[in-house]
């Protein structure tokens, strides 16, 4: 029974801390290895969000946070376009209500591995989706060569279902730094999955009983 | 690691699953064509008065005037439903041939718009003529829309008022005088109606107007012309193709059974259609309209509103428009004289309004009122568009714009869907880029090259790898041509774009997309 309400409270802990007005979030990793004392740096985590219709229709708004650079450090201030507001030492938001193209970078020490979330809102946009991408920039703040649309490491596309990809750079100066992300459990679907586990355990205890 | 957790890893796996959709734009595959006759959107003189009045802002046509108002409220499947949300119309819509001044062809009267609306010519036909018999019309020549459409595996079918119905006499539509009742006859006794018929009947009584009089003509039947479509000189029910050609009755059980064609003609009699007013008077919405040589012209915009009113809010409720990707259009034949300046100068325009899911959005909470220059050949090869019969289009339709501008953005592609990405700006040299992908959704493979038209891109945006400028109409826009689609695209196949644009105020950036493909000179 006191494994019983250990599980409860945990699934509704989970559903409490994720935020209801996010539709979409996805996790991402990105093995900065190759960065480390690499002489294209220092590097730029850069976050842009972009207006699909130009009109600024159905806007979304992007928070990236819990960063954790993997033995790397956030550096210096972040340099903003209106819309973009926060740190990588808490969270980046990106809002594309009044401004078309909304973009945020800041310098980093590169570690290891680079892991943070990315939750958006998932307002249709009524011609083409709004678009989210995040690249690296080199020392002339200039994106690093990657496999992606744009050079970006990850792109997702805001629609009713998200479409999301993650690439590698190319290029003898910075190869080998590849993203991967994955999709992130919804609240509802946590809760759901929560209720399941604990009607499981309750017709196992009473059987046992 | 306990049983236990791994069955939960999996079902949080199992859960989640990772989604990767795009976001593709939706294209019509349904069809309703409501032909109407003989009364202009809006002319110079004359305009509420007389026996040939305009319908824009007329008050004996109170519906199709809600309709483009804005304020069209329609009881919908009990929904109360803003019909005007769904439709858009045209205010430049003229007669094939026209020119600014009057000058151009003048493409009268009915049949030869009919014979166009199916061939992209009038074949040289200026009369009124059934197909066989004396000065015939009919013509011994497969490309027009319907046989391409059957050819592709496509179906069609003429709904025609008043046809098969029980009468006197020896066939169905060829009734003795005064003969025809409200019964429809028996399907294997229905026939290509190839000639025309009209009378007063007691035993008939039209359901939309409640009057005795019938009246069915064969030069409102587009496909009645064309040898491989009425089966030949044959009007008995030996004809092979006389099932194409049904009673208006059956519309609505095959809107109910969710059986009807990709490509339905609705032709009213003469009537409903607004060619003709009743003997004596019409009563509509409290207001009697008397046929007199001052008021026929407000009867029979009044009988045409009336007919209207009814027939569309049925196929809007029918599974087939409630699929989100049907298009109703209701179309006229030609302009009229107005005892002012030429029927066929830019003065007289045509009404041709679009009623769909897919039609261009309101703004500012009323239709959009396209000012591009239309004919029916933009008709013609929009239905060859949407229907992925456009390999090469058919006559005068290679001249025309489509009809584009009075739909959403991608609903005129037919079978091949096109894709979009987000925008990415790119720092490394402040380009944009996108991804388009073109999907060919149908059943059968579409002749190459693709050619993918920016219609209306914005004027900060700079396509910087175009192929050209588009000669197409609406000519003057960039294209692009699809990589690797030189042999055409096989059902299922994409062929996908990276395209690169100079962009330098960061502005957003908007075209429509407007695919080509086939025998075409982009």
């Amino acid at each position: 029974m006191k494994r019983l309400a250990l599980v409860s409270i945990l699934f509704a802990g989970l559903a409490t801390v994720a935020s209801p007005a996010a539709a979409t979030s996805i996790h991402v990793q990105v093995n900065t290895a190759p960065l480390i004392g690499n002489p294209a740096g220092p590097f730029f985590l850069d976050f842009a969000l972009t207006d699909g219709s130009g009109t600024l229709a159905g806007p979304n708004s992007v928070v990236v946070s819990n960063f954790n650079f993997g033995g790397g450090t956030a550096v210096g201030a972040p340099t903003l376009t209106p819309g973009a507001s926060g740190s990588l030492a808490t969270s980046v938001t990106l809002s594309d209500a009044a401004n078309g193209f909304v973009e945020f970078f800041q310098q980093f020490t590169p570690g290891s591995l680079l892991n943070f979330d990315v939750s958006t809102t998932n307002n249709v946009d009524p011609v083409q989706p709004d678009a989210f991408a995040f690249a690296i920039l080199d020392k002339n703040l200039l994106n690093l060569p990657t496999t992606g649309l744009g050079d970006s490491l990850v792109l997702l596309n805001i629609s009713r279902v998200a479409a999301f990809q993650a690439f590698s750079t190319t290029g003898s100066a910075s190869a080998g730094v590849a993203a991967s992300a994955v999709l992130l459990p919804e609240p509802g679907t946590l809760v759901l999955l929560g209720s399941g586990i604990v009607v499981a355990l309750r017709r196992r205890a009473v059987r046992r009983a | 690691m306990p049983a236990r957790f791994t069955t939960v890893t999996g079902l949080l796996a199992l859960a989640l699953g990772i989604s990767a959709s795009a976001a593709s734009a939706q294209s019509v595959t349904t069809v309703f064509v409501i032909a109407m006759e003989n009364t202009n959107w809006a002319q110079n003189g004359r305009q509420f008065t007389g026996s040939q009045q305009q319908i824009f802002q007329n008050p004996a046509g109170p519906w199709l005037n809600g309709l483009v108002n804005g304020n069209l409220i329609v009881n919908i499947n009990g929904v109360p439903t803003n019909i005007s949300a769904q439709t858009s119309f045209a205010t430049h819509y003229h007669n094939v041939g026209s020119n600014p001044t009057g000058t151009g062809l003048h493409i009268h009267p009915s049949e030869p718009n009919y014979i166009w609306s199916e061939g992209g010519s009038n074949f040289g036909v200026l009369n009124d003529n059934t197909p066989y018999g004396t000065g015939g019309t009919n013509q011994n020549n497969p490309n027009h829309l319907v046989t391409l459409l059957t050819n592709a595996g496509k179906t069609w079918m003429s709904y025609q008022e008043d046809i098969d119905l029980v009468g006197g006499g020896v066939n169905v539509n060829a009734p003795t005088a005064n003969s025809l009742t409200s019964t429809v006859a028996a399907k294997s006794d229905w026939t290509v109606p190839l000639g025309n018929f009209s009378g007063t009947s007691a035993a008939y009584v039209n359901p939309y107007n409640g009057a005795h009089q019938y009246d069915y003509a064969a030069k409102h039947n587009p496909m009645v012309f064309f040898s491989d479509t009425n089966g030949g000189n044959n009007q008995t029910n030996t004809n092979p193709l006389r099932l194409q050609y049904a009673p208006l009755q059956q519309l609505a059980i095959d809107l109910a059974n969710n059986t009807v064609a990709n490509y339905s003609w609705i032709t009213p009699n003469q009537f409903n259609d607004m060619h003709t007013a009743l003997a004596g008077s019409f009563t509509y919405q409290g207001v009697t309209y008397q046929n007199n040589s001052n008021t026929s012209g407000a009867e029979k915009i009044a009988q045409g509103d009336n007919f209207l009113s009814q027939i569309v809010p049925m196929i809007m409720a029918s599974p087939a428009y409630q699929s989100g990707t049907a298009a109703i259009i209701l179309w006229w034949d030609e302009s009229e004289p107005d005892g002012t300046t030429n029927q066929d100068d830019f003065t007289h325009t045509i009404p041709e309004i679009v009623i769909s899911p897919l039609a261009r959005p309101n703004v500012n909470g009323v239709p959009y009122a396209s000012t591009v220059d239309l004919t029916h050949s933009s008709d013609l090869r929009s239905m060859q568009k949407i229907f992925g019969v456009d390999d090469s289009f058919l006559l005068d339709a290679a001249n025309a714009p489509d009809l584009g501008d009075l739909f959403a953005p991608d609903a005129l592609n037919g079978p091949l869907a096109v894709t979009r990405t987000g925008f990415v700006r790119d720092r490394r040299n402040g380009h944009w880029y996108q991804q388009v992908t073109v999907t060919n959704t149908g059943t059968t493979p579409l002749a190459g090259s693709v050619y993918l038209v920016f219609d209306g891109l914005s004027s900060n945006a700079t396509l910087v790898n175009a192929s050209g400028v588009s000669n197409n109409p609406p000519a003057g826009s960039v294209y692009m041509t699809m990589p690797g689609t030189a042999g055409g695209l096989t059902p299922g196949a994409s062929a996908v774009v990276t395209l690169e644009f100079i962009n330098p105020t960061n502005g957003g950036i908007v075209y429509t997309p407007r695919i080509l493909h086939g025998n075409v000179n982009p």
